[in-house]
């Protein structure tokens, strides 16, 4: 009977992501009364091991479409699949010395002097969890404010089977303020995630038309799937710019 | 289950690239016109409870409209802030429809009509359903007003969207039944015009108040 069990949690689960009924209230970043000069970002914002997610599940199928779990039917085939799927995206990426953390980084630091903020300094080490930092484990900084974003899910992802590799990612942007680590402003991401998407609020961010392919990822150039990376952190890094301003 | 909140489908409109003002256009908003929260009361406890309160608006070949300083005309509408709220966000935009998207140009008024923010083209954000600006409120801004950003018409934005929606299976396994949800992921393509009609909305979500409501 252990399949009705679970039957019945993710039923749940799916329902109730499906009709929250309370909102997504995020805290909007008022520059004009704001005193941040310089803002430290906090290190390890992207998640290491890269995704590669479809989005329709059945049971088995874990990480695909956030943790939500289907139930029942293709199960063992596909949930050996998904495994196997990253592990093939980092035989891919591997070669090219992809470093998306170093990426973001960049972007983030040349983007923010752009934006006039002094020299962005990175705070912080490899988190322990993947999420935002509480408020204890903030690192010290001289900086005014501090800049934690946590980037999940970062990837590529498909609709299902037969259909396209676009990449893919959620972000949670938060800027704390230094002195008293209030927070200053908060907003999530979503760019391409499409179930993170149905929330009002989130920013939805799209990839171009042009996609990465319908192959087999083992099939897709390195380099290939590396240029959309970097493009979609191009936009993800421009939007949270846009938030500071 | 996914899909039981979403609105039921608009019937498609054809972007409309070009704007003919009904009349003679006035210079500014009557704001006694002011679009608020609806008359049910009802209705309008519920988003209280919720937490989000919504108003909308339709912008059509008769909407309202309003000659800007360049003696344009532009269809116009203007909202009136809830006043009862402390830490709310506005999102305030036009609502998504298949292939169009009206072209909102968004600013802020004050009680007697003066401009007090107008929002750069550049904080447009895509929020859920919404192509807007989001804000939190400064204590003279009671109004949003929202006309068309002529500049932006017949620009055309291309998506390929993800979605996911769910699909009851049930399956009986030697003796026992189980029964469960699917996610079935589909793509689809959109091409939305920037139009001079559509839909527009001013949502308004709050934290929960300390007094009570």
């Amino acid at each position: 009977m252990k399949i009705n069990k679970i039957a019945i949690l993710t039923g749940a689960t799916v329902f109730m992501a499906g009709c929250a009924t309370k909102p997504y209230v995020p805290t909007v970043y008022d520059v004009s009364s704001s005193q941040v000069k310089s803002i430290a970002l906090v290190d390890d914002a992207v998640e290491s091991r890269l995704a590669a997610n479809e989005l329709s599940s059945s049971m088995g199928t874990g990480s695909a479409a956030g943790g939500l779990l289907g139930v029942l039917v293709v199960a063992a085939i596909e949930g050996s699949e998904t495994s196997s799927r990253k592990n093939n995206l980092a035989e891919v990426m591997d070669p090219i010395g992809f470093d998306q953390e170093a990426v973001f980084q960049d972007m983030m630091q040349k983007k923010l002097a752009m934006a006039g903020y002094a020299d962005t300094v990175i705070v912080g080490g490899e988190r322990e969890k993947r999420r935002s930092l509480k408020d204890d484990e903030l690192p010290e900084t001289t900086a005014d404010a501090i800049l934690d974003v946590n980037i999940t899910n970062f990837g590529v992802q498909k609709a299902k089977t037969g259909e396209e590799w676009r990449p893919a990612a959620g972000v949670v942007v938060r800027l704390l303020s230094s002195a008293d680590k209030s927070l200053l402003m908060e907003n999530q991401i979503s760019y391409n995630l499409g179930l993170v998407g149905a929330k009002e609020g989130v920013i939805l961010l799209q990839p171009e038309a042009q996609s990465i392919g319908y192959m087999k990822i083992k099939e897709i150039e390195g380099q290939v799937m590396a240029d959309q990376m970097n493009a979609m952190l191009d936009e993800i890094t421009d939007t949270i710019i846009t938030l500071l301003k | 289950m996914l899909v039981a909140c979403a609105t039921t489908p608009a019937p498609l409109l054809a972007p409309e690239l070009k704007y003919a003002a009904p009349s003679e256009c006035p210079s500014s908003l009557d704001m006694s016109q002011a679009v608020g929260l609806p008359d049910d009361e009802k209705k309008v406890r519920k988003m209280y409870r919720n937490r989000t309160l919504l108003m909308t608006g339709q912008m059509e070949k008769d909407s309202q409209c309003l000659v800007e300083d360049g003696g344009k005309s532009s269809p116009a509408i203007v909202f009136l802030l809830p006043t009862d709220l402390t830490g709310e966000v506005i999102y305030a935009g036009s609502v998504l429809d298949p292939n169009s998207i009206f072209a909102a140009d968004v600013s802020t008024l004050d009680a007697n009509g003066n401009t007090v923010r107008s929002f750069p083209r550049e904080s447009f954000l895509f929020q859920g359903t919404q192509y807007g600006v989001q804000f939190r409120p400064k204590e003279n801004e009671t109004f949003v007003l929202i006309k068309a950003a002529h500049e932006l018409i017949g620009d055309a934005r291309e998506t390929t969207e993800l979605s996911v929606g769910s699909q009851n299976v049930s399956l009986v396994v030697g003796s026992s039944y189980g029964s469960g949800t699917n996610l079935v992921g589909s793509q689809t393509s959109y091409q939305r015009i920037y139009a001079y009609d559509g839909a527009v909305s001013v949502r308004v979500v709050f934290p929960k108040q300390e007094v009570a409501e």
